[in-house]
């Protein structure tokens, strides 16, 4: 097999199907990328069993055939080739030879038989839309995902489809955030399918221009998305998610509205003196002011005052102030209305104009 | 800070309670013999190194080790002795870095990540450190990697007086080849489930799906063996512990056969030791997260029964017992023990969403 292209036109779907590719291998051909040639396309795959990418590439002077080579080193090869140069690309017995210039690349190869496919699945709901309102549905969310917690279905992110309506929602069991979207596709079966941790990453770097078309193929086991000649195939976390709606807080009586730069300074300044490690910031609630406090291990302490929308009780509770930024980072619009209840209730957090997507956090106790 | 950027070694000192008597009496360095009670009751804490080529070991008991080796010499031990030369091995460790964490009296974790001694080699500061230790008459070994876990199964690679360092690129592969028992957690009851369903060493393990480990071991034992396995040990080397749990526990001077004499060594001996261990005054005002009663039976087998709950109750103890002793068919009881675990201070602060 070989192949010619210019190293542009390789670079980026080599690190898109590079994302999916462990370092740490435990089964060494996954740290391999898949290369198959076909007429005057290659086809480029990379795998960690979990996720799977894989990019297309239009190429010349092309001969048909397939093996496997090691990913990271063949992306850094072609990364750290001058721009505008031409890659030939050949592989016989157990080497792969990379040529450029005056260039040249000899690396070990492993054959494309044993290089691990998932299995055929069928999908059950289908559904197109852009890549906006995906980005949009898990930038809004992805930061409150466990990570590596033994709740393992937690680890990953719930898609939900709803009527017209395609939602996300990720917890650590500490915060909750949720997002929804009409995507005017009428009749969609319900349907809540958790996808990986990894995959939400992976997914989230591909979608990089909004206004390309995406389609999305979910099914038992699998979910699939397609954009740009890119298809993404993840593996479903076997699991339940915990319903969601339960935990959305009822009947808060303390309405605030702040404006959101200045809570968020205000917040990532008191953060600076907090416990380094459980971040605690005491929120004090009266007419018309909230005031946030954070001291240290070390007695030192951070005092800040800001003027809000408040009229009711005072109220004095605890946060972890990440937790706070957090949302006020990925909240859009210039309020942000808080709801509380008591010091012991989570507190609700949302844009003041759009509830699009809810953000709720567990106090700490201080 | 990326977790494979740090240096973890553990140091652990060789047979060191022998070791320690041996400093006090240098005629035992040529003659085999134990640490531990040597009467009928008694047990080996530590065996020097010439008493174990006949394969005496911790934990045995005293009359077997006995039987073994019949030259055999017993010295008692004496803790205090030991704490206080464990208290000197730390200082001296403290001399190289202050991010020291005493794992127990023998062993020791250090963090030199930040350790700019002998051009940051933690190789070699661990040689000086061995070297220091030796003399004042101390062998150690040591373990030297990116985590807590593998720095420990390394310092057993060249026990007695040597050091193995596994780099972080190769801790995968090195978890690959060991055997599971080699994994701190997998005890005899996890390793037979685990071997009888084709799980021999790591690399099965790193191959598995969590949830299949999850099924055989249980939610948070499967997803640590599976999380440890892949290399992923993220624990920091801790300088100031806080107290997990408090125990006590006496082997009986005489086997006890009737629920009443254990019931009445609880009453009068333990429990009020455990009181006094805990450091309140009553049982109500000791927060908890679990208690426990361990019973150690005639032929050396032992169970343990415990229950979650947030207040210490002595009277849960009488339960736990009474359920213990169940199971001991026909056995007479040689030791009893009780303990708490003590709730992590942290973990009241952040409040939990009512998922479930």
């Amino acid at each position: 097999m070989k192949f010619t292209v210019s190293r542009d036109a390789l670079l980026k779907p080599l690190q898109v199907v590079s994302g999916a590719v462990e370092r740490r291998h435990t089964i060494p051909i996954l740290s391999n990328a898949l290369i198959q040639v076909s007429g005057d396309e290659i086809r480029l795959t990379g795998t960690d069993l979990e996720v799977e990418l894989v990019a297309r590439c239009a190429v010349d002077k092309a001969v048909d055939g397939q093996v496997t080579v090691p990913a990271k080193k063949f992306l850094d090869i072609i990364r750290s080739l001058p721009d505008g140069a031409t890659v030939e690309f050949s592989a016989a017995e157990d080497k792969a030879l990379v040529r450029s210039g005056r260039s040249k690349f000899s690396l070990a190869t492993l054959p494309a038989e044993d290089f691990p496919n998932i299995d055929d699945w069928d999908s059950d709901i289908q559904l197109v839309t852009s890549q906006t309102i995906l980005k949009g549905l898990i930038e809004a969310t992805h930061f409150s995902m466990a990570n590596q917690d033994v709740r393992y279905y937690l680890n990953g992110m719930l898609f939900e489809t709803d009527a017209n309506v395609l939602r996300t929602v990720a917890t650590d069991g500490h915060r909750l955030a949720m997002s929804s979207c009409a995507i005017g596709q009428p009749n969609l079966t319900g349907r809540q399918v958790i996808v990986p941790r990894k995959g939400v990453m992976e997914l989230m770097r591909l979608l990089d221009s909004p206004d390309s078309e995406i389609k999305i193929a979910i099914g038992t086991n699998h979910v699939r998305v397609e954009t740009n000649g890119i298809s993404f195939t993840s593996k479903l976390v076997d699991g339940r998610f915990p319903d969601y709606r339960r935990v959305l807080p009822q009947g808060g009586d303390k309405v605030v509205i702040a404006d959101r730069e200045l809570l968020k300074h205000a917040c990532s300044r008191a953060a600076i003196l907090s416990n380094e490690k459980y971040r605690g910031v005491r929120v004090s609630l009266s007419s018309g002011e909230m005031c946030l406090t954070a001291n240290n291990p070390e007695q030192e302490t951070a005092e800040e005052i800001i003027e809000v929308d408040y009229q009711g009780d005072s109220l004095e509770i605890g946060f972890n102030v990440s937790y706070l930024i957090d949302v006020l980072n990925t909240v859009q619009g210039s309020k942000v209305k808080l709801t509380l209840s008591g010091p012991d209730a989570s507190g609700l957090i949302e844009d003041s104009e759009d509830d699009s997507s809810l953000y709720v956090v567990m106090p700490m106790r201080l | 800070m990326s977790f494979t950027t740090r240096k973890i070694a553990l140091l652990d000192l060789d047979a060191f309670f022998a070791s320690a008597e041996v400093l006090r009496d240098p005629s035992l360095q040529h003659r085999p013999f134990a640490v531990g009670g040597g009467g009928e009751r008694g047990v080996v804490a530590t065996a020097n190194y010439l008493a174990r080529q006949f394969g005496v070991r911790s934990a045995m008991s005293g009359a077997y080790a006995r039987r073994l080796c019949p030259d055999l010499h017993f010295v008692a031990p004496d803790h205090g002795y030991y704490r206080q030369l464990s208290r000197q091995v730390l200082a001296i460790l403290q001399e190289f870095t202050d991010q020291v964490e005493p794992a127990s009296i023998d062993e020791f974790y250090l963090d030199l990540t930040a350790n700019s001694a002998f051009q940051g080699s933690a190789s070699r500061t661990l040689e000086a450190i061995r070297e220091r230790l030796r003399a004042i008459g101390l062998s150690a070994s040591a373990g030297i990697s990116c985590q807590k876990m593998v720095a420990k199964i390394a310092s057993e690679e060249r026990k007695p007086d040597g050091q193995y360092v596994v780099p972080p690129d190769q801790v995968v592969d090195y978890i690959a080849q060991l055997t599971l028992k080699r994994i701190p957690g997998v005890g005899p009851k996890s390793l037979e489930r685990l071997n009888l369903l084709g799980f021999y060493h790591g690399r099965d393990v790193q191959q598995a799906e969590v949830t299949q480990l999850q099924q055989i071991l249980g939610d948070k034992a499967g997803w640590l063996l599976h999380q440890r396995c892949l290399g992923n040990d993220p624990r920091a080397v801790v300088t100031e512990r806080v107290r997990k749990s408090v125990g006590v526990e006496e082997t009986l001077r005489h086997d006890l056969f009737q629920l009443r004499g254990v019931e009445q060594f609880l009453d009068e001996t333990l429990l009020p030791q455990l009181l006094k261990r805990l450091g309140c005054q009553r049982w109500q005002e000791t927060a908890i997260k679990s208690q426990t009663v361990k019973l150690k039976f005639t032929d050396f087998q032992q169970t343990t029964v415990s229950r979650t709950g947030s207040k210490a109750s002595p009277s849960l103890f009488y339960q736990l017992l009474r359920e213990a002793w169940e199971r001991r068919e026909q056995r007479g009881v040689r030791l009893i023990g009780l303990s708490v675990m003590l709730p992590d201070p942290d973990d009241y602060l952040q409040l939990e969403l009512a998922l479930e």
